[in-house]
């Protein structure tokens, strides 16, 4: 029982430190006034409050690092507080008693039903412990973002947050209420509208199979922890801080992802969710253009025309300018030995081997670059002002 | 009682401290104002559309003869070899001899859409390769690829040996359906065709994240922490910002030639099999006969080691050295450790070969 004395007052010590530097933090702001909620961590309330004055404006890149740090630090607070909860109640068990893993075990499983609360609430910004333990995940959301084709992305109503909740079955239903054919003048247009919501269901359900494939990483990685703990204890290795807890944690969860993402079964439901994405962007693309064309206004289709056709002819300007240029260094070959064979001409003709005709380059004869002396220090404007050379747009 | 002995004031000790850390630090990052890349002074000696090729100035008073191009990739930007003073491949290049020349490829945009690896490496690479050889009044130049424009500089090389001296390539795919290749598993089953034919061109922030997508815990939450030690510090925490803006300095993917590399190289294995084309040649890596030095990084996460070292079988060269760096994808060229211990290799070699 004396372990118990070792924390005599954990949780009242605890809270009030935080409260005391909560209090801290906003007097020097100056906003004692706004008290935190309770039921959140206070060190991330006050991070939130205090990375608020401090934002960075102008510089993107240091307040997207600003951002990311701000959410990773307000992770590890709230991390540090769920494994303190642990500690405390891990205090009390000795390494003597017979049972100690199935106790530890007994007591992590509280750590494991608060961390599977933090899931990322979906159309809001990842935050706290979320951000963290949600990582993988938010990562993709974060990479279809930048696919995303128009401003304001006219596919949000598809995206999976609004499908969120929509049962199988239903799925079922309304693929069988859009197979039904398009009839009467508008058919072609009401086909187009029933391919697109059908691959919207069709992305719906690979977006959801791929979460929930990632839905029991965290899990899996708390038990590794756990497992790594135990192991660590048996081999008398010791946890001296927070973040020793904290970098276990890291290597348990990479672990964890990269046994989960090495296999064939993440390559397939990657793939089919990828696809099933740009087949729906694919055909959202097709029914804009549809729609522009209608109103004599360009369409993408047209600029790729365009586009593809103005490369083939940038192809073959260049290779026409190759040409001529392989030809200029021919002719000017050419026009050397010309002029070598006037003199020999000229001398054997006169029978005077001091004769020449001077040789004079016709104006197509190209220049030849001047030498960049190599074997010392490169006379760097010499060289500049000789060949710099500028081509296209 | 059990070895997890955090005392409960020890701690309250270590979040407070870390607290105020993360305070300070952010004070100083919103202070910081705009972070400067690319240290050593260059000329612009070509350019077309997007692309600019720089010349740098040398330093060394005694040159080494014949001039070495770096190819860089298309992914992110090329200032990662100047990244800054002390912490740049090019300036170690420099000072070991070298007349160092680069290709900046741009930001591709719609009008770029089109661009093909012919386009890539038979028109601009060889357009560049050709000014350096006009430059020096010289037939062959050295080749130095990174990553994928190490790839690049394979396939030039294959494709016109006569213009390339020696070849030097770093952190380079060979093999891409190594068992540790991640990106290649992912991107067996995706349909190439119809994302390219979606979006056209392939957005950098959408490969950026999923370069980070390898390692999410350590990439985009563990290093964050990392970083509120050395916030304190504004040097140490602008070469953090450094770092920070390349990792999200992503440059657009022109369609078709990400259409391309993406099928032949990666889904296809096509370097490995000898099937790549380009220009409707094919890349037949028997045909590269000038010396190669190979250079890998022993953790790389990107490309794999086995997949670089499997260039040693594929090649027609009887001169060929690889050589292993201790660190990963990035530290071979930023690390104090790839100071110290790359320029001097590559110029060593390169002398021995001149």
């Amino acid at each position: 029982m004396k372990e118990h004395n070792l924390f005599p007052v954990w949780n009242e010590e605890w809270v009030k430190l935080q409260k005391q530097y909560w209090d801290a933090w906003t007097a020097v702001q100056g906003d004692a006034g706004n008290k935190p909620n309770p039921k959140k961590n206070p060190w991330a309330e006050v991070l939130d409050q205090w990375s608020k004055f401090l934002r960075p404006n102008g510089n993107e890149d240091t307040a997207a690092l600003f951002e990311r740090t701000v959410t990773q630090g307000k992770a590890f607070f709230q991390l540090s507080d769920e494994y303190t909860k642990f500690l405390k109640s891990a205090s009390e068990l000795t390494k003597a008693s017979d049972d100690w893993q199935t106790l530890l075990r007994d007591r992590f499983e509280g750590v494991k039903s608060a961390f599977s609360s933090f899931q990322i609430p979906h159309g809001s910004p990842v935050g706290g412990l979320a951000a963290f333990w949600n990582l993988p995940l938010d990562t993709w959301r974060r990479t279809v973002s930048g696919a995303s084709l128009l401003p304001g992305d006219f596919l949000q109503p598809v995206k999976p947050d609004v499908w969120e909740g929509v049962s199988e079955g239903l799925h079922e239903r309304m693929e069988r209420f859009l197979s039904v054919p398009g009839v009467g003048y508008t058919r072609e247009s009401q086909e187009q509208v029933q391919e697109g919501a059908r691959l919207a269901v069709n992305y719906q359900r690979a977006w959801q199979e791929y979460a929930n494939a990632h839905a029991r990483l965290g899990i899996n990685t708390l038990e590794r922890l756990l497992e790594r703990v135990i192991q660590g204890i048996e081999q008398g290795e010791e946890l001296k801080s927070l973040r020793d807890v904290y970098e276990l944690w890291v290597e348990c969860g990479e672990e964890v992802y990269l046994e989960f993402v090495s296999t064939d079964d993440y390559a397939e439901i990657y793939g089919r969710m990828v696809n099933a994405l740009m087949a729906l962007k694919h055909q959202g693309r097709a029914m804009t253009d549809e729609g522009m064309g209608a109103l004599g206004m360009p369409t993408r289709r047209g600029f790729d025309t365009i586009q593809r056709r103005q490369q083939e002819l940038r192809r073959q300007l260049m290779e026409l300018r190759a040409n001529r240029e392989r030809q200029d260094e021919v002719i000017m070959r050419l026009e050397r030995d010309l002029a070598e064979l006037r003199r020999v001409v000229a001398r054997s003709a006169n029978g005077r081997a001091s004769q020449e005709i001077p040789a004079t380059p016709t104006q197509t004869a190209v220049k030849k670059q001047p030498r960049i002396a190599s074997k010392k220090k490169a006379p760097l404007k010499k060289a500049q002002k000789a060949s710099a050379t500028t081509t296209g747009a | 009682m059990l070895p997890l002995q955090i005392r409960p004031d020890d701690a309250l000790q270590e979040i407070q401290e870390f607290g105020v850390k993360l305070a300070h630090g952010l004070k100083n990052l919103s202070e910081m104002g705009e972070i400067d890349v690319g240290a050593t002074p260059k000329e612009t000696v070509y350019r077309e559309d997007k692309l600019a090729l720089y010349r740098f100035e040398p330093i060394a008073s005694q040159l080494l003869p014949v001039p070495v191009l770096i190819v860089y990739a298309l992914v992110n930007r090329p200032y990662m070899a100047d990244l800054q003073k002390g912490r740049s491949l090019i300036e170690g290049l420099l000072k070991h001899g070298l007349d160092v020349y680069l290709i900046d490829w741009g930001y591709p945009d719609a009008a770029d859409r089109y661009l093909t690896l012919d386009d890539y490496i038979n028109g601009y690479i060889d357009r560049c390769v050709e000014v350096i050889r006009k430059r020096h009044d010289l037939s062959q130049i050295n080749l130095l690829g990174i990553c994928q424009g190490g790839a690049f500089s394979l396939c030039y090389a294959t494709l016109h040996p006569d213009k390339v001296k020696n070849l030097i390539t770093t952190v380079t795919p060979v093999d891409f359906h190594t068992a540790d290749d991640l990106l290649s598993h992912w991107v067996r089953k995706v349909d190439v065709d119809l994302l390219v034919d979606t979006l056209g061109n392939m957005p950098g922030e959408m490969l950026n994240w999923t370069f980070l997508a390898l390692k999410p815990y350590r990439l985009m939450g563990q290093k964050y922490l990392d970083m509120v030690n050395i916030l304190d510090d504004p040097e140490q925490a602008k070469n953090f910002m450094r770092m920070e803006k390349w990792i999200f300095d992503s440059p657009d993917q022109a369609g078709e030639a990400f259409r391309e590399f993406t099928k032949q190289f990666y889904q296809n294995n096509g370097l490995m099999k000898g099937e790549v084309e380009i220009g409707g040649k094919r890349v037949d890596l028997k045909n590269i006969t000038m010396p190669v030095l190979n250079i890998y990084a022993a953790d790389d996460h990107l490309v794999p080691p086995a997949s670089s070292k499997a260039l040693a079988g594929c090649v027609g060269t009887k001169d060929y050295t690889a050589v292993e760096f201790p660190g990963g994808h990035i530290g071979v060229y930023v690390s104090g450790k790839a100071q110290k211990l790359i320029p001097p290799a590559v110029a060593k070699w390169l002398e021995e070969r001149a």
